[in-house]
């Protein structure tokens, strides 16, 4: 008996259809994402993982109707995913930008250095899904600046070196002229101790104070400068540490844009390269596929 | 005379069982075994003197290491004189040393430090070619250790070597070894010249390795690639070595980082100095900073590179305080 108040329900063999359709769909994704991985199919995987932005940067390749949400299947496996394809990624960046040294961090997880030098700095993370690098902004500033310094000649921290080599200086000339003030300061209170001892009329009597007082000044600003000396030795080595750390960074950043000049030519051509490393990467392992086995 | 005060003291005896006596000696002793007991003491003093000149004769020709080595042991401790026979003209036991370096160079053929007699100082040094009037060379004796003396230049009061003939153990010393032949003969001198120096002394302590099995520390002179040079500081701060980096990088050269954290600095092909502490050498798990030098023909030590690399000397020599290669405390101050 049908009850009339019963709601129309859809129907369940469509129900059955969508949903068996939709797990089908799901189900091949991953196939297809296996059977890459299993292959090594590096490219694919790429594909199959972020379809959107591999349509949009890989525009020769044909528009897959792909569906993105299966991508959220494997959002779990980003670390896994990214363990897996860093390493043909990092054998491509070894050769094609030799300055950067890769250490692993974690699962999937790579930090990267600029150089093999003594103290060379830390430059930032790998993005391995994306083929990016994530430059350490701070880091990334001061290269770019040393290039756009490069026509004037001069590094990055020539001026604050200079300002403090001079700053030196003048400490060291208090510390060398500690003599000379102590005569002054000898005289000056003999002096004083002199006019104190004077017997003068009732009239000049002001004259006297204002002199006396002027001497006594002068003594203070000796004094004062006494103690500014007694500190020189310890800022003269404060600074010479400043020096030593700015010098450090300047020939860092050196080592650096030698290495990018090596490389790249110049600053522009090294950014320009960094913007389209996605598809030069995917391009290159389109290009090497079917070699892949003879390559390792 | 005075003998006859003491004499007519009695002699008190302790026994071992606790009892004592008490013994008074007979005064008269009459001039006969007087007169026998001087010229006793005379033939013995002679005699004591005639075996003195048989250990010179040992030391002075013998072809053999080990009767060498003798001569000398036995002649550094000598007592020629006695309360009744004294010789006027004597060599020092400093002499001794001397002369029996020279005669063990000589076993070996080799004739390059020459042993010179002082007027002035009634004393022998040694003279080495090339370097001539800057390098008085004589031993030192040591005042604490017996058998031990100092290899000392005497103008700068470099102490360059310790030899101990008890011990059995020849040490270098990386303080005189840097004063004396890298800051001053670096000045006076070429690098050929100091190097034959620095070989000779070198050589000196092998054949005290070889022909005696004496413990010898080359220390900074060290030309083994193996050799680790502890400075005193043992965990370098960082900023010595970026001091190293800014002024190697202005000479040229570049200082790099190892796996391990250690610093390396190859300074031309075949010749890698690197800086780190003993478990970054892959050595032992210690944390004592050392230096290493590596080249091909394990011909060149941390001396070396000092003379060679002006950088080098100059960073060593403005942080001396972190940096000096480490000496053995029990014989250099």
């Amino acid at each position: 008996m049908a009850n009339n108040n019963e709601f129309v329900l859809s129907d369940h063999d469509t129900a059955t259809t969508t949903v068996v359709q939709a797990v089908v769909n799901k189900s091949r994704y991953l196939q297809t994402l296996h059977q890459a991985l299993e292959e090594q199919d590096d490219r694919l995987v790429y594909q199959l993982i972020n379809s959107e932005k591999y349509a949009q940067e890989i525009q020769q390749a044909r528009h897959i109707s792909a569906d993105p949400s299966n991508e959220a299947l494997v959002v779990d496996l980003h670390n896994q995913l990214s363990a897996f394809l860093s390493q043909k990624l990092i054998n491509f960046l070894h050769k094609n930008y030799p300055f950067f040294y890769f250490e692993e961090i974690g699962e999937g997880q790579y930090q990267f250095f600029f150089g093999n030098w003594w103290g060379r700095r830390l430059f930032g993370t790998l993005d391995v899904l994306n083929v990016s690098f994530n430059f350490d902004s701070s880091e990334y500033r001061k290269l770019a600046r040393t290039f756009e310094l490069d026509h004037q000649q001069k590094r990055l921290n020539t001026d604050q070196i200079q300002k403090i080599s001079l700053e030196n200086d003048e400490l060291q000339e208090l510390i060398d002229t500690q003599d000379q003030r102590d005569q002054q300061k000898a005289e000056l209170r003999a002096k004083i101790k002199q006019i104190s001892q004077e017997k003068v009329m009732p009239w000049e009597a002001n004259r006297q104070k204002e002199e006396k007082q002027a001497l006594i000044d002068q003594l203070t600003k000796l004094t004062e400068t006494d103690e500014l000396s007694n500190n020189a030795y310890q800022e003269i080595r404060q600074n010479e540490n400043k020096i030593l750390e700015l010098s450090k960074e300047d020939t860092l950043l050196s080592y650096e844009k030698q290495s990018i000049v090596a490389k790249f030519g110049d600053f522009k051509n090294f950014e320009e390269q960094n913007e389209i490393l996605y598809r030069d990467y995917i391009a290159h392992l389109i290009a090497t596929r079917g070699q892949v086995n003879a390559d390792e | 005379m005075l003998m006859n005060n003491t004499t007519e003291n009695p002699t008190v005896i302790f026994q071992p069982d606790g009892t004592v006596e008490t013994v008074v000696v007979d005064q008269a002793i009459s001039t006969t075994t007087r007169l026998q007991n001087f010229n006793g003491e005379l033939k013995s003093s002679l005699q004591n003197g005639l075996e003195f000149t048989a250990l010179l004769d040992q030391l002075i020709q013998t072809n053999d290491p080990h009767e060498l080595l003798d001569a000398v042991t036995q002649l550094i401790d000598y007592r020629l004189n006695s309360d009744f026979l004294i010789f006027p003209q004597q060599y020092s036991e400093a002499d001794f040393y001397l002369i029996f370096l020279s005669r063990l160079l000589q076993q070996h053929q080799n004739n390059q430090l020459i042993l010179q007699s002082s007027d002035r100082h009634h004393e022998l040094y040694h003279e080495f070619p090339g370097i001539n009037a800057a390098g008085y060379f004589t031993f030192q004796i040591d005042a604490q250790n017996a058998g031990g003396a100092y290899y000392v230049e005497r103008q700068s009061q470099a102490r360059l070597f310790y030899v101990n003939f008890s011990k059995h153990i020849l040490k270098f010393n990386a303080t005189a070894v840097t004063s004396l032949l890298v800051v001053d003969y670096q000045k006076k001198f070429v690098y050929p010249t100091v190097k034959k120096f620095v070989l000779l002394l070198i050589k000196i302590g092998h054949l005290f390795k070889e022909d005696f099995g004496f413990d010898v520390d080359f220390n900074i002179l060290d030309q083994s690639n193996s050799a680790m040079y502890p400075v005193i500081k043992a965990d370098l701060p960082a900023e010595s070595l970026d001091k190293l980096f800014v002024v190697a990088s202005k000479a040229g050269h570049m200082l790099k980082a190892g796996v391990n954290g250690e610093a390396i600095l190859e300074l031309k092909p075949g010749l890698i100095v690197t800086f780190g502490d003993e478990a970054q050498l892959g050595m032992t798990e210690q944390e004592q900073w050392v230096i290493n030098v590596n080249d091909s023909d394990e011909e060149l030590s941390w001396f070396d590179l000092l003379f060679n690399y002006d950088f080098i000397r100059d960073w060593y020599l403005d942080n001396l305080n972190l940096l000096e290669i480490k000496v053995d405390p029990r014989y250099f101050d």
